[in-house]
């Protein structure tokens, strides 16, 4: 953590121009100074930041850029730059006038980034909402005097090292701070991390520019050697007529820049290789950086809550049909309407094949429309043979909504009560449903038999090998379903014979590839040498499952069953109705 | 630059527009001119008070016409103007085009990058109605190193405790100038030359209508001075007696002197 030295408060009392005009002068974010000259007449936090990124050169964002103008983001950035660009020193001007939650964002940018603060506040002494919020912080408190103590050093007070902030370094031969191109505002606004990343980001960027700048230097100063030594070589050739009869100084200092000129090639060589690699690093960083804000992770899998949704709006019409007639019955008004010229039984039979209809129409809707919407989900999980996939996708909802909604009405007529047929409807649907998906849905259509081989292939696809405690208890192994079919049940794995083989023939296997990673099947191999070892025993596990081609006309009979239940709940209606007394 | 806020045509600095008035070089006039001449030269703050009507704003109007006629933005607001308020008068003002910028921050900054680009003098009227944000405001354009500007208040009745109240102006305004009220022999002196009317008019009779209406103020000076010359243009006369004077003073007072 960084460890800020305590804050400077400078009281001005006279509000004396000079003051300000001082602080202003010693704004210099290049020595790591800031001077803060807050926009007037706002008290918001969010100005005092802008006005941070203002000194630090850095645009602003608009107020167009919601997300980036949250309170957190934007002293997030704050924190981001100061930290890259180094700064060390900020001076607030104006620091009387600051509302307490400015003090708390700042003094939490002081602790984030271990800058030196100092706050003048004109006026003879401290504001409550500073005395507030420096009560548990260290600080001291100075009076301007007139003239003024001394100008603010254009040299940076006691650089504040923190770990991950080192001092910018200059050039080992010219002594020179390399200036920094201007690389943008990094793509960063990514909260909590945003800092380390900006700072990553920044530190290759100088990396690559100081490289670069000893480079372009060690070239130029070979250069000059070369230069030199071919002079001194071609004035001693001229001296003594053939370069053998070099002078022997001569020669010593040809010698002596030729080795200078080999440093200096074998230092620009080593540089290179740096200047690459930080180059490469520098835009890994932005690549990383980009993807940030780029890539958004995909969203978290919707479908279970929203398909719950979905199914409870098709519950929700399901029990339309209870308080149909139930609440004629209920409200007596079933006499108004017998009393007409039209007869009970085209009375009920026009409400019955409206309201069906309308149900079916929706349900349906709904259906095909969560259908479409869960389609790429689906096949990303897996199949569309999960019971709540199968109910509630394609056709078979319309079949239980007019199931439903028929059985509402002959409650509805039973017992007379909206309300109490609701909830029966529920009751009884719910009951059904579960006993034709649980039941009777896995034999609708012959099931298919299928022995698998156990060997690597099979065996790298398997989810779960479990062996028995006891040695002459079976063998258990999932395996996935045929593609696309619906899995019912596996067998343990079997013999040649078709029967199960017991623990103790697999422990040799087990036990020579017992490793932690391969027992629970996480390495990258699966179960695949298990099934390596396996595959002489000449096992398989017989698997019995639904084809794939089997979906749609388990979905028609589906439906067809709950439409035939429908109408025969619908009939006995027409006979109940007849019978029915006011 | 802006007509609303440039100068405006010399007559209409006259109350009322009076017709035939001329511009007398009093003493707070002459003042007014050495003391802009000086706030301009130090590009400082400057503050003008006094009560209505006894000539600060023609008196800054008259010399910054003469001193800097083409730096001076002269600024006025409605009552209780606010920081907003201020931006989008300047921005008015410096005839920038297109729209004001949303944010305050790149307002600020648009305005003093315009600031900065040669001296003006703002002259700030009414000053008696800015709150404490709007000194504020002042002062941050003013201190910022970038802008090159003067500001010169103006204000009427309790401007001076206003201002007085504002610590930071106390350090920066370099000059503080009050109007008075004329004394009887200034109004001897000065009244004369102020329009054709009283050129030849009596002393007694001057000070007569100073002492009834006048009061060393030049406001109500043009009152009278526009009514007696309703009067005299009626009567065919040019020179307003005492009987002139008490039909004036019964249009001013509404009841008969």
């Amino acid at each position: 953590m960084p460890n800020p030295p305590p804050i400077t408060i400078l009281l001005d009392p006279r509000d004396d121009a000079e003051v300000t005009h001082t602080a202003l002068r010693a704004h210099n974010p290049q020595a790591g100074r800031l001077t803060i000259h807050p926009t007037p007449a706002t008290t918001s936090t969010n100005a005092l930041a802008d006005d941070l990124l203002h000194a630090l050169d850095t645009p602003v964002p608009g107020p167009d850029n919601a997300r980036h103008r949250r309170s957190t983001q934007l002293w997030d950035t704050v924190a981001a730059h100061i930290t890259a660009q180094h700064i060390n020193h900020v001076i607030i001007l104006r620091a009387h006038l600051m509302s307490q939650p400015r003090w708390n964002r700042l003094l939490n940018l002081r602790q984030d980034t271990g800058i030196a603060l100092t706050l003048i506040c004109h006026g003879h002494a401290m504001p409550a909402a500073a005395l507030d919020a420096l009560r548990d912080q260290p600080h001291h408190v100075t009076t301007a005097t007139t003239p003024l103590p001394a100008p603010m050093p254009d040299e940076p007070p006691a650089h504040q090292d923190e770990p991950t902030a080192p001092t910018r370094p200059c050039c080992p031969v010219c002594g020179r701070i390399p200036q920094l191109a201007p690389v943008g505002r990094p793509p960063i606004y990514c909260g909590p991390h945003c800092r380390k990343l900006a700072h990553r980001v920044h530190t290759t960027a100088r990396r690559t520019a100081e490289a670069a700048h000893l480079v372009r230097h060690q070239l130029t100063q070979a250069h000059i050697d070369l230069a030199q030594a071919v002079t001194e070589l071609t004035t001693a050739t001229g001296e003594t007529g053939t370069p053998t009869a070099l002078h022997p100084v001569s020669a010593a200092d040809a010698a002596t820049h030729a080795a200078n000129i080999v440093r200096h090639a074998n230092q620009i060589a080593q540089l290179a290789r740096d200047h690459a690699t930080i180059y490469t690093e520098h835009r890994n960083s932005l690549t990383f950086a980009a993807s940030l804000t780029a890539n958004r992770p995909p969203p978290p899998p919707p479908s279970t809550d929203t398909a719950c949704r979905f199914t409870d709006r098709s519950v929700q019409i399901l029990i339309w049909g209870a308080p149909m007639i139930a609440g004629e019955l209920e409200r007596g008004t079933h006499f108004l309407v017998w009393n007409q010229s039209v007869s009970r039984s085209r009375w009920l039979a026009v409400k019955l094949a409206i309201t069906a209809l309308a149900s079916a129409v929706t349900v349906g809707l709904f259906s095909l429309l969560l259908t479409w919407w869960a389609g790429p989900l689906d096949a990303i999980q897996g199949g569309r043979w999960g019971t709540r996939e199968f109910n509630a996708r394609d056709i078979a909802p319309i079949g239980y909504a007019i199931f439903a909604f028929a059985l509402g009405v002959a409650l509805g007529l039973l017992i007379r009560r909206s309300v109490p047929a609701m909830a029966a409807t529920l009751a009884i649907f719910l009951v059904v449903q579960v006993l034709v998906t649980a039941d009777l849905r896995p034999d609708l259509m012959p099931q298919a038999t299928t022995a698998v081989r156990i060997d690597q292939a099979t065996m790298g696809d398997a989810l779960r090998f479990d062996r028995s405690d006891a040695v002459t208890g079976p063998v258990r192994i999932d395996l996935p379903a045929p593609d696309g079919a619906w899995l019912l049940s596996e067998s343990p794995a079997l013999n040649s014979a078709g029967r199960p083989v017991p623990t103790s023939e697999v422990l040799t296997c087990w036990s020579q590839l017992l490793t932690p990673g391969q027992a629970k099947g996480g390495t990258a191999a699966g179960f695949g040498p298990l099934g390596a070892c396996l595959a002489p025993e000449n096992l398989h596990v017989d698997i019995v499952y639904q084809p794939t081609d089997h979906y749609w006309p388990l979905q028609w009979i589906e439906t067809a069953l709950y439409c035939a239940l429908a109408a025969l709940l619908a009939a006995f209606c027409f006979v109940r109705i007849r019978r029915l007394r006011g | 630059m802006n007509p609303g806020h440039a100068f405006p045509h010399e007559r209409a600095d006259h109350y009322l527009g009076l017709d035939g008035a001329h511009i007398v070089a009093t003493d707070a006039l002459l003042t007014t001119r050495d003391n802009l001449a000086d706030v301009i030269n130090a590009k400082a703050m400057m503050c003008v008070h006094g009560n209505a009507g006894l000539g600060k704003t023609l008196s800054v109007n008259a010399s910054l016409r003469d001193l800097a006629p083409e730096a001076t933005l002269r600024i006025q607001f409605r009552a209780r103007p606010t920081a907003r308020d201020i931006r989008h008068v300047l921005f008015d003002a410096l005839a920038l085009g297109g729209d004001p910028p949303g944010k305050p921050i790149e307002f600020d900054r648009l305005l003093k990058d315009t600031l900065a680009e040669r001296f003006r003098v703002l002259v700030c009227d009414e000053s008696q109605w800015l709150s404490r944000e709007c000194f504020e405001y002042w002062r941050h354009l003013w201190d910022e190193p970038r802008t090159d500007i003067a500001i010169v208040f103006v204000g009427g009745g309790d401007c001076y405790q206003v201002l007085r109240r504002e610590p930071m102006l106390s350090s920066r305004v370099y000059i503080w100038q009050e109007f008075r009220r004329l004394t009887p022999a200034q109004i001897q002196a000065v009244i004369p030359a102020y329009h054709p009317i009283w050129e030849h008019a009596a002393p007694e009779d001057i000070a007569y209508a100073d002492t009834h209406a006048g009061h060393g103020n030049f406001r109500s000076w043009a009152k009278i001075t526009a009514h007696a010359a309703t009067a005299l243009h009626k009567l065919d006369r040019t020179t307003p007696d005492r009987t002139t004077l008490n039909w004036v003073f019964s249009k001013l007072a509404g009841t008969h002197a």
